[in-house]
């Protein structure tokens, strides 16, 4: 199945093959995780949505139009719960209290033998600069590093203009560049 | 000197320039050593980045959602073959209407038990529907050609 185009799977699902909705659901329960982890800052209601995210693919499923486009429908659905938890003002503030928390999930566990140490302490302060991006940037950057996404998909995640997007990235990335040279300096 | 910011510096080191600009940076940054380190700071970052995993959630978590996702996707099935309950269940008829219909039904002994195939009760259905169908009309030729008749006289 692994060589099976998510629209192939979607069809398949919609036909009854519950194993094809199985599949789809292992390749990219990563993806909607991550990006739930990084917009609410708190793992049990990432799980949440996560769970929520996915029951709602397999009731919509018959909505959605096969023009490979799977992984966008998911990450905006994704994205408007996770804007609903959001709008809640109390779960704002303890999403901004819990960034730093979580920003360990994201680090890079796995990193060459020979710069270990290093190559994890980068990630962790990575990460956990990422979630002290503003709002907009954070969700561009993340679909842009992490599910490596082109500006043009991501735009119509986001529903955002193209030069916006671009915009946001150039600005995230630079952004992150000056907040690790002053987390190197702060630290050194 | 005036630096030049770390966006501008992104936008030229994903290549997102146009020409023009592209050779204004390059002219910049061969003679600005802050640039130059910070130029060498965004690529580190987008290296970074690149490394960067997708997180998991908790196992437990995770099996929760997978159940959760197999109740709502695989319905079950209904067994092939029935029992008169199943029977009764089905067609949404009381113990004296099962009564009624016990000896029309299309069903087979098993060990002494009542079974009918689910394939053949929904023929069964059919051809009562058809039954049906034949009656009304019949009923209804009756009653127009009894009105004309007694219109006629």
């Amino acid at each position: 199945m692994d060589t099976i185009s998510d629209d192939e799977l979607i069809a398949m699902y919609r036909t009854g093959d519950a194993d094809a909705f199985e599949v789809l659901f292992d390749r990219h329960y990563r993806s909607a995780y991550s990006f739930a982890l990084y917009m609410v800052s708190d793992r049990g209601r990432a799980e949440d949505i996560l769970q929520e995210t996915f029951l709602a693919v397999a009731r919509t499923a018959k909505r959605y139009e096969p023009k490979g486009c799977f992984r966008t429908w998911l990450m905006r659905i994704v994205r408007n719960r996770c804007l609903n938890c959001l709008e809640s003002e109390r779960v704002r503030r303890e999403a901004m209290a819990g960034a730093a928390a979580v920003a360990a999930d994201f680090a890079n566990t796995d990193p060459p033998p020979d710069q270990c140490a290093e190559a994890r302490e980068l990630s962790d302060q990575l990460s956990r600069c990422i979630a002290d991006l503003p709002d907009r940037q954070r969700e561009a950057i993340v679909l842009f590093a992490f599910e490596k996404m082109s500006y043009q998909q991501i735009a119509n995640t986001l529903d955002l203009p193209l030069n916006t997007v671009k915009t946001l990235i150039h600005r995230a990335r630079g952004g992150l560049a000056q907040a690790l040279e002053n987390d190197g300096e702060t630290t050194a | 000197m005036i630096c030049m910011s770390h966006e501008t510096l992104a936008q030229f080191a994903a290549g997102d320039m146009d020409a023009a600009e592209i050779s204004d940076v390059e002219a910049h940054i061969a003679q600005c050593p802050e640039c130059r380190r910070r130029l060498e700071a965004v690529r580190k970052t987008d290296a970074a980045l690149c490394l960067l995993k997708r997180a998991e959630p908790s196992a437990q978590a995770l099996l929760a959602t997978r159940r959760l996702i197999s109740d709502e996707i695989r319905i079950p099935q209904p067994s092939e073959i029935m029992t008169l309950d199943d029977v009764a269940e089905f067609l949404r008829i009381g113990p004296a209407g099962m009564e009624e219909i016990a000896e029309e039904l299309p069903a087979f002994e098993l060990a002494g038990e009542i079974r009918i195939r689910r394939a053949k009760l929904l023929e069964w259905i059919e051809h009562r529907e058809r039954q049906y169908l034949r009656q009304t009309i019949e009923s209804r030729t009756a009653r127009i050609s009894r009105t004309a008749f007694q219109k006629g006289a």
